[in-house]
């Protein structure tokens, strides 16, 4: 009787265990069909990218390819890459991108690090300041910002030439990668505000004891600043290079109002349309691309835009959520 | 004799230090424009080879609610976007992190997948994708907005005697599933980073005492994170405001284009205190409610 009891016991354990381990079956079927359905309109207009920008064009009007093509071609890449200048504006697009977010990362480090380790009188109403910048959509303070760097006096010392020259000494900027080197080194970069914030919290979080112990050992305040508050925050550095190179990548806006020229990866990417629409091709006459064959060098375009960030993206891509994290930004 | 510093001042010329670049960065590329266009906005303004302005006071914030008959539909029309889209995104990317923060073999393949908006979404290839007025314009292509059009549900739910306000809601949610899902990046992110934040003693100790999955998220997960829902729905009214494709922003663009920057900037000053002072309320109506840890 004993030995039927326990196993009546043994057989309601196994069907317990039965139980659940068809429940985590449910769970891992439900959770996979919901996850593929939804990455499926994320990744949509990515394989429509690829396959166009691949396939040949005849097999474009072809109903019996609708997502495959039969055959590979690189010859609409290649097409694409020669009428929008691709190495060109790609190589000019990487020095923008990199040196604007190279600067806009020091000189957020430094602001963060000034607003979270000092206090000094203003402080609140400075970073108040910088909230108010995150706030104030770019439209607002284009047009002014424009005429700033048209007639740009060197930070109002131009003014000082007024008594000798007539006028203010002015040069202008505009058409020159100064107009986005500028703002970034002086912290007023593309979504500056929020990195300066995000550094602000971040060495709000970092213990002090290490920087005491630096002052003590005769370290001065900046290179306390470089020898210790950097390294340890190089994840946060990091992260924040990321999103800046993916945010001045992908800036249209202040590019195209700034430099006023299809020369970077975006703004050759959205002249392209046009482009395409009035063409002139050889002797003279316009050749006129139809519908289709515009959509597909569209596509080719487009793939040759985002490909760079991707790759970046696929490289370094524990950063983008272990950054956030460590920032305190989620404290 | 020079009085030697004393400590808080020179703390306070250090900070200064610090802080400087930026301070001299925003006088000059931030302050002056704005102020500048405030300036602006009150004035009447014709570009020859030179600016000139008239001083015309409020005429221009009267005329931009008064005699144009377009600005006050697209405040509302934008204003009500970002009423169904925040809650939306909020709820849809809490979802999602919550999902990919468990533990199942093909979770970095999804993280790679939904984290991908992030670096494109803010681009013109967005543009193209969406098919916006923008680039319609100027190009003939496909118009994948439109893939997820919901009308043969549409014609189900009404034929099954639902009412028709909950079904143009629905319908909405379903068309606009494309741009909801693209925007929502960010806030993946940022709620992943926080749910991965949490400490796992927390859930050991809930665990014991008896909760469920359930139990867990209501009671620990959702107050843990709720500093970050915060975060999450200023930053997404931001978002939802200054994208391009805003119709507000659009019609502001349109004046900037013909050169009428008096108005447009007007248009702009209005469209940036309405959206300061919704932030401002939702901060205000939502802080109180945010369990902050350190506190």
């Amino acid at each position: 009787m004993l030995n039927a009891l326990g196993k009546e016991a043994r057989s309601g354990m196994n069907s317990a265990v039965m139980q659940k381990r068809i429940r985590s079956v449910a769970v891992s079927v439900m959770r996979n069909i919901l996850l593929i359905s939804i990455a499926i309109i994320i990744i949509y207009p990515l394989f429509y990218m690829l396959s166009m920008a691949l396939r040949p064009i005849d097999q474009v009007w072809d109903p019996t390819v609708v997502w495959v093509p039969r055959s590979i071609t690189f010859d609409n890449i290649t097409a694409t890459i020669a009428y929008m200048k691709y190495w060109s504006v790609f190589w000019n697009s990487v020095a923008v991108t990199f040196i604007s977010s190279a600067l806009t990362v020091a000189s957020c480090a430094l602001a963060g690090y000034g607003f979270a380790r000092f206090s000094f009188r203003f402080k609140e109403l400075l970073f108040l300041m910088v909230i108010f910048t995150i706030l104030v959509p770019p439209q607002t303070i284009i047009f002014p910002s424009y005429l700033n760097f048209w007639q740009f006096d060197f930070f109002g010392l131009g003014q000082l030439f007024r008594p000798f020259l007539g006028r203010p000494l002015t040069i202008s900027l505009v058409n020159t990668q100064f107009t986005m080197y500028l703002p970034a080194m002086f912290g007023n970069g593309i979504r500056s505000g929020l990195y300066i914030y995000i550094f602000r919290q971040f060495y709000r979080g970092l213990p002090k004891e290490m920087e005491d112990a630096a002052y003590i050992d005769g370290c001065g305040t900046f290179m306390t600043f470089v020898r210790i508050a950097i390294p340890n925050s190089m994840l946060t550095i990091v992260t924040v290079f990321l999103f800046s190179v993916v945010w001045y990548w992908n800036d249209y806006y202040f590019t195209v109002i700034y430099m006023n020229a299809a020369n970077t990866v975006s703004t050759a990417l959205a002249a392209l349309p046009a482009l395409f629409r009035g063409l002139t091709g050889v002797g003279g006459d316009v050749v006129k691309f139809d519908a289709i064959q515009t959509s597909v060098m569209i596509q080719s375009g487009c793939l040759l835009a985002i490909t760079p960030v991707i790759l970046l993206f696929a490289v370094m891509k524990r950063f983008f959520v272990q950054g956030i994290e460590a920032t305190g930004l989620v404290e | 004799m020079r009085k030697a510093m004393t400590h808080k001042t020179k703390q306070a010329w250090k900070g200064f230090f610090f802080v400087f670049p930026w301070f001299l960065g925003f006088l000059f590329f931030f302050l002056r424009p704005f102020v500048s266009s405030v300036i602006y906005s009150f004035n009447e303004m014709k570009v020859t080879d030179r600016i000139e302005l008239t001083f015309v006071g409020l005429a221009n914030y009267i005329n931009a609610f008064g005699s144009d008959p377009y600005y006050f539909q697209y405040l509302l029309a934008s204003l009500s976007k970002m009423l169904y889209q925040v809650p939306l995104i909020i709820f849809f990317s809490l979802f999602i992190a919550t999902i990919l923060n468990q533990r199942f073999w093909s979770r970095g393949i999804y993280r790679v997948i939904f984290f991908l908006p992030t670096v494109i979404s803010c681009g013109v290839v967005m543009g193209i994708i969406r098919g916006d007025t923008m680039f319609n314009a100027i190009q003939y292509g496909e118009k994948t907005t439109y893939l997820f059009q919901a009308v043969s549900l549409q014609q189900i739910l009404l034929s099954s005697n639902v009412s028709p306000a909950i079904v143009n809601y629905l319908s909405v949610i379903i068309n606009s599933l494309f741009e909801l899902l693209w925007f929502s990046g960010m806030q993946i992110i940022i709620f992943l980073a926080g749910l991965q934040n949490i400490p796992s003693t927390l859930r050991e100790a809930a665990t014991i005492d008896g909760a469920n999955g359930w139990d867990f998220f209501w009671l620990i997960t959702f107050p843990m994170i709720s500093p970050l829902i915060l975060t999450n729905i200023v930053y997404t009214i931001i978002a939802t405001f200054t994208d391009y494709t805003n119709p507000v922003i659009n019609y502001i663009n349109q004046f900037a284009a013909k050169l009428d920057n008096s108005f447009a900037a007007t248009l702009s000053m209005v469209y940036f205190v309405i959206s300061f002072v919704i932030i401002f309320i939702v901060y205000m109506i939502m802080n109180r409610r945010v369990f902050y840890r350190n506190a």
